[in-house]
């Protein structure tokens, strides 16, 4: 009976030490998620409820992720994937973006404003392919260098540093009339 | 740094709402934190169960293919035959359960499980007086059959095989 109650005080304890583990995490990584999934979705509040999914399923599993690093590069990985799955069956967004390229139709003499050109951009980026198009996302999020990139990708520095080159190789070639 | 990756950080660098982090914080609350190592017992519990099936798939499986591959039907006394002069070979069904095998003293003869069951019936039928058999010979010739006691295995015989001399053949170099 006591080793019971002494097992049980212990189990507590390991629970509080794993909630206090996840609130830092919650806290330095929930920029991240939420751009990561805002870079897919285009949209504050499904980016928001797709972030906290991930991090709802983060915590479910959280005793496999303790460690920094893993937990960072987990989060960005199902992150992303639910935001593209949110994308995919997402009809009414589909519906409004068509309904917003038929009321800007390009004409030679269209204005280039800057909603206009952030509009192109994100279509450039939607292009890519998977692979580079998160080594550009995770690259251009502030704070974030080579090292950091390769880390959340699990992938090499030299890896990562192809990549980038080729994704903005590729956009400066689609984005050379607008600029 | 250049235009356009300025223009990506620009669209990328968007931040949350203030209340996102409370929310998440709020729904991890309700969520219940995995821990394999408390579930073991479960896990434990489904993988027996799971075995357990697959035994007795397997076993009853087994079981069919013997019923179905063994199907023995009993008949009367062969009429014994002459030994035959030269060995031959015989062959025991693979399938039949030893212990089968041993009970009975009578011959065994190999019919498919789907044949023994016709057989069956047919002999329900005669025995209830449903059915009666003739002799079906209006429009056909009567069959030679031969007797079994006409039946005879000629004697097989091998001769040795002459050693061929390695020098006599070819054209020596």
């Amino acid at each position: 009976m006591h080793e019971l109650v002494g097992r049980l005080a212990s189990s507590v304890e390991v629970d509080e030490e794993l909630e206090r583990e996840f609130e830092v995490r919650l806290v330095e990584s929930s920029t991240l998620a939420f751009r990561v999934a805002y870079s897919v979705l285009r949209h504050r509040e499904d980016a928001e409820d797709v972030a906290q999914e991930a991090f709802a399923r983060a915590f479910r599993s959280f005793r496999q992720l303790r460690d920094r690093d893993r937990f960072r590069a987990w989060l960005v990985r199902l992150t992303w994937r639910l935001a593209l799955d949110r994308r995919r069956n997402d009809r009414r967004r589909e519906t409004r973006e068509l309904a917003h390229a038929e009321a800007t139709p390009l004409t030679a003499s269209h204005s280039v404003d800057a909603s206009y050109r952030s509009h192109e951009l994100w279509r450039a980026i939607d292009a890519l392919p998977d692979k580079l198009r998160i080594a550009l996302v995770l690259a251009s999020i502030e704070g974030h260098d080579l090292a950091e990139v390769a880390s959340l990708l699990r992938l090499p520095v030299g890896t990562v540093k192809s990549r980038l080159f080729l994704a903005r190789q590729r956009l400066k070639e689609q984005l050379q009339w607008i600029r | 740094m250049d235009p356009l990756e300025q223009q990506i950080a620009h669209a990328v660098n968007v931040d949350p709402s203030p209340e996102f982090v409370a929310r998440v914080r709020a729904r991890a609350a309700t969520e219940p934190v995995i821990d394999r190592a408390r579930h073991w017992p479960l896990a434990a519990a489904g993988l027996a169960a799971a075995l357990g099936v697959a035994v007795c798939v397997q076993h009853s499986d087994r079981e069919r293919t013997a019923n179905s591959v063994a199907a023995v039907a009993v008949v009367h006394q062969a009429p014994r035959l002459p030994s035959p002069p030269a060995v031959v070979e015989r062959v025991e069904p693979a399938r039949v359960p030893i212990a089968r095998r041993q009970a009975r003293n009578t011959p065994e003869v190999i019919v498919a499980a789907d044949e023994v069951r016709g057989l069956h019936a047919l002999y329900d039928l005669m025995r209830n007086g449903h059915a009666l058999i003739f002799e079906d010979n209006t429009d056909r010739e009567p069959i030679d059959a031969p007797s079994l006691r006409a039946i005879v295995v000629a004697p097989i015989q091998i001769a040795p095989i002459a050693l061929a001399s390695t020098v006599t053949e070819g054209v020596e170099q």
